[in-house]
């Protein structure tokens, strides 16, 4: 569901405490995301940036998935930008109707080929991908910890809350140059098959 | 003065050290070298290539090029970062004002990076995007890979087939710096032991190593040549020869001191010629202890050869390849101080130094005779031998080389652009109108002008930004904006908003184009009609490869003035020693026999006719006449049966196979191609010495 947020994957720094999660632990966790058609949700995003001294960059917008492997990610906040990924390439278009096209075969960076090939996994929510790419840990009944398995990657460590209802609620970035992201979603909408 | 008196002195210790080049542009021509250093100094021309077989893990080897190398390389398309390119993209974005006008949509756009730089990212990234609000970077890396010009489309930056994988990568330092690109390769062999190179680096690096190499070995094998004449001399108890050889090390010493005075350094190579120029020179005075060393006729004799020997070594002086005017010099400089030497030495104490002759006189030996009538029959073959005067015969490439070059040049080679160099004072201008040209005449450009506008439409664009810079209002008044993007508005501030003067600060993003403040544009002819515009607009514009294919012209022109000058020179002083044809023709005989046997040899072995094989066909010329002048001297006086003369020639012949013989065993095709026809010119001249002068004479005689 959460495809966009990684588009560059996660290195480990240090190891998070947590009883590890199985294969078939995860695809538990991660069922009411199976058999999905298309899913809607609105999020909310925060960056705290290590080299500003208070500003937080803030974002909000749409998110929708289009299975097997198309995802939109509409900025409305502060200023229009949409971003689509699908397994080849991501476009982001602006307002005034620019775009940037980055076709996964022209990425001449290893990780950065790495992490498009993490990306299609997360998008669809994967579960032995996932579990091939990433230690996965439970810190509580309602969230999992993942640390990316290979070295190089951009993030040190992602934390995802469930509610209840087995919807993802918040995302936590620790990226490995110290900023920090938080990504809250909505209620989903979903379609299934 | 005085640096010619510690020279002397200290030449011994000092010259490893300081006197002793190894360089390989000592094999180009002055005109080349400098072609080459220009084309060299430009970063443009530090793309190198490693190939990996096509089953290697390429993506793991550009990661680990890129942690352990990082700072030797300049640009390595399979590992694209940025923060690789920091000094490179932040002049490209700090130049936005000289290139643009200021955007009426600046907030909005700010808001959008924002938005964009909200989404997780690698670091490196976000101060990308906090320095260029104006997606500036956005066409540059695309611009950064035009230059290269490859006939093959990068994939993941590499050019790929199923024989191989060929990383290029550009370093950060010149060809020149040999012992840079030795740490580079040393480090990417432990990375990558089944890894091939090629490229201008490799090549100098290559050429530099296999010289080294090359004069270790053949110094030895002088050396042990010289062991083995001086064991020859003791076991047939000639000891007093052995006395010549203090005498001839004092001389070629000296000419080893002088030519440093003149060249400033002594090549490697010349000093490995060494041996062979004491062969020569030794035949002066071993000629004169086996005959009387107060004869006059002997020291006639020796003169003559000597002048005969020196014409064509002084008229080679006036080659063009600074290896061969400083060998040039260097051996006319041993032969003349040793002859001198020889001459006061063995004239004031000659009863020192007479030798008993060897009891040896080749005489009516019908083997020997065939084999010196065979080689003269044989001399012709030379002119049925294709010359190869290619450049590429200056230049060691070894195997691997030659397989990854012949692979790159059929799938993948780069465009061939022509260089056009621009006016040195105003650069930038010189180079838009070189641009404006190329586009009315529909070719492609790269350069300077692709990238800066000229000084007067860098002003228009700055006043727009002025007006708002320099207002006393902020550029943005939203506070997060102002924060994230203070890298950007700090290259915008207004007392930044100048126009770029190129000749104190050349931007780090054109920097492929320049080199010691000259600048070059690339043009791309499609068509034979866009070629001939192109020459007629800029006749001084060439393509390296056709800079390199020029030269072969020139060592053509070179051979076609100095062969025939040669041989009038020589026939002339021989004519005039003589006084008769006839035995001006004698005198030649062991040359035409030399010839015989190396056009033999040639088609036996398959040796190559290259530039320098000729430029070595002429110093066997120079030398075979010294035997030839000897000997007919001899016959001339009757004294076939006298011992010294065949006495000293054997000898000699011994001394100079010794001396030359090393330089085969060279890989470097100069002083491979130089000792085969040293080694084979010098056999066939003593068999025409010993057998075929003395045939045709008493032929001629009967």
């Amino acid at each position: 569901v959460l495809s966009l947020a990684f588009i560059h994957v996660f290195a480990w720094a240090g190891s998070s405490s947590g009883s590890p999660v199985s294969v078939e632990a995860l695809k538990k966790a991660l069922a009411k995301y199976q058999n999905v058609k298309t899913l809607d949700v609105d999020f909310h995003q925060t960056k705290t940036i290590k080299d500003m001294k208070g500003g937080k960059l803030e974002s909000s917008g749409h998110l929708r998935v289009e299975r097997p492997a198309r995802v939109l990610w509409k900025i409305v906040r502060p200023e229009p930008l949409n971003v689509t990924l699908d397994a080849e390439k991501i476009v982001i278009t602006g307002s005034d109707g620019s775009t940037e096209t980055f076709k996964a075969a022209d990425a001449a960076s290893p990780r950065d080929r790495r992490n498009l090939e993490d990306m299609l996994n997360w998008l669809k929510l994967d579960a032995v991908a996932i579990s091939s790419s990433f230690n996965v840990m439970r810190l509580n009944a309602t969230t999992l910890v993942f640390e990316p398995k290979h070295e190089g990657a951009a993030m040190k460590k992602l934390e995802m809350s469930l509610n209840p209802k087995g919807d993802v609620r918040e995302l936590k970035f620790l990226e490995a140059s110290g900023d920090e992201m938080t990504l809250s979603f909505g209620q989903p909408k979903i379609a299934r098959e | 003065m005085m640096r010619g008196l510690i020279l002397i002195l200290l030449f011994p210790l000092a010259a490893r050290a300081q006197w002793i080049d190894s360089s390989h542009e000592v094999f180009l021509p002055k005109k080349l070298s400098q072609t080459a250093t220009g084309f060299r100094d430009y970063p443009l021309f530090w793309w190198n290539f490693i190939s990996l077989p096509p089953d290697a893990n390429a993506d793991l080897l550009c990661s680990k090029i890129y942690e352990r190398l990082q700072s030797d390389v300049l640009k390595l398309p399979c590992h694209f970062d940025a923060k690789n390119l920091k000094a490179l993209t932040e002049d490209w974005v700090a130049d936005l004002p000289r290139r643009q006008d200021f955007p009426e949509d600046l907030d909005r756009r700010m808001g959008q990076t924002l938005a964009k730089a909200s989404l997780p990212m690698p670091g490196e990234l976000l101060p990308l995007l906090r320095s260029d609000p104006l997606g500036a970077l956005t066409d540059l890396r695309a611009r950064l890979e035009r230059r290269v010009h490859f006939t093959k489309p990068l994939e993941h930056g590499t050019i790929r087939d199923n024989e191989r994988i060929l990383i290029p990568v550009q370093l950060a330092f010149s060809p020149a710096d040999n012992g840079r690109t030795r740490g580079f390769i040393e480090t990417l062999m432990n990375l990558c032991p089944e890894c091939k190179l090629f490229g201008p680096h490799v090549g100098a690096w290559e050429n530099e190593a296999r010289i080294r190499s090359d004069v270790a070995n053949v110094s030895i094998a002088g050396v042990i040549g010289m062991i083995l004449l001086a064991g020859y001399i003791l076991v047939t108890r000639r000891m007093r020869l052995v006395l010549l050889l203090p005498i001839l090390t004092l001389g070629v010493y000296l000419g080893a001191v002088f030519t440093v005075l003149i060249f400033g350094s002594i090549h490697g190579i010349t000093l490995a010629f060494g041996p062979g120029i004491i062969g020569l020179a030794l035949d002066y005075g071993v000629h004169a202890v086996f005959l009387d060393p107060r004869s006059k006729h002997t020291w006639r004799s020796n003169l003559a050869g000597l002048l005969t020997t020196l014409a064509i070594l002084i008229l080679m002086i006036f080659s063009q390849i600074p290896l061969l005017k400083q060998m040039m010099v260097f051996s006319v400089l041993g032969l003349s101080f040793s002859f001198i030497l020889f001459y006061f030495f063995l004239r004031r104490w000659p009863r020192v130094f007479m030798t008993k002759a060897y009891a040896f006189v080749p005489g009516s030996w019908k083997p020997g005779e065939w084999l010196a009538l065979l080689m003269l029959v044989a001399c012709p073959l030379v002119f049925f031998r294709p010359v190869d005067i290619s450049v590429q015969n200056m230049n060691y490439e070894s195997p691997s080389t030659i397989e990854v070059r012949d692979w790159f040049a059929k799938n993948a080679g780069a465009l061939n652009p022509f260089w056009v160099e621009e006016k040195g004072d105003d650069a930038l201008e010189s180079s838009h109108a070189t641009r404006e040209w190329a586009e009315a005449n529909g070719l492609e450009y790269e350069g300077l002008a692709a990238s800066l506008p000229r000084a007067k439409e860098q002003e228009a664009h700055l006043k727009t930004w002025r007006t708002k810079a320099c207002a006393r209002k902020p550029l943005v008044s939203d506070p997060l904006k102002r924060e994230f993007f203070e890298p950007f508005l700090r290259s915008v501030e207004c007392a930044r908003l100048e126009p770029r003067d190129i000749r104190l600060f050349p931007p780090e993003y054109a920097a492929d184009f320049v080199s010691g403040g000259r600048w070059v544009s690339l043009l791309f002819p499609k068509n034979d009609e866009q070629l001939s515009k192109l020459r007629a607009k800029f006749p001084n514009a060439h393509t390296p490869r056709e800079m390199f294919e020029a030269f072969p012209r020139i060592f053509m022109f070179e051979l076609s003035w100095m062969v025939p000058v040669a041989f009038l020179l020589a026939l002339g002083f021989l004519w005039f020693h003589f006084g008769s044809a006839l035995a001006t023709f004698y005198s030649i005989v062991p040359f035409l026999s030399g010839l015989g046997c190396w056009a033999i040899a040639a088609a036996v072995f398959h040796l190559p006719l290259t530039f320098i094989s000729l430029i070595g066909l002429l110093m066997v010329f120079g030398f075979s006449l010294d035997y030839g002048i000897f000997v007919v001297d001899l016959l001339k006086a009757k004294n076939e049966g006298q011992h010294g003369v065949w006495s000293a020639l054997s000898v000699c012949s011994f001394a100079t196979l010794a001396g030359f013989a090393p330089l085969v065993f060279a890989y470097h095709p100069v002083l491979r191609d130089l000792g085969h026809m040293l080694l084979w010119g010098s056999l066939g001249t003593f068999v025409g010495t010993f057998w075929g002068i003395p045939r045709l004479y008493r032929w001629r005689a009967a």
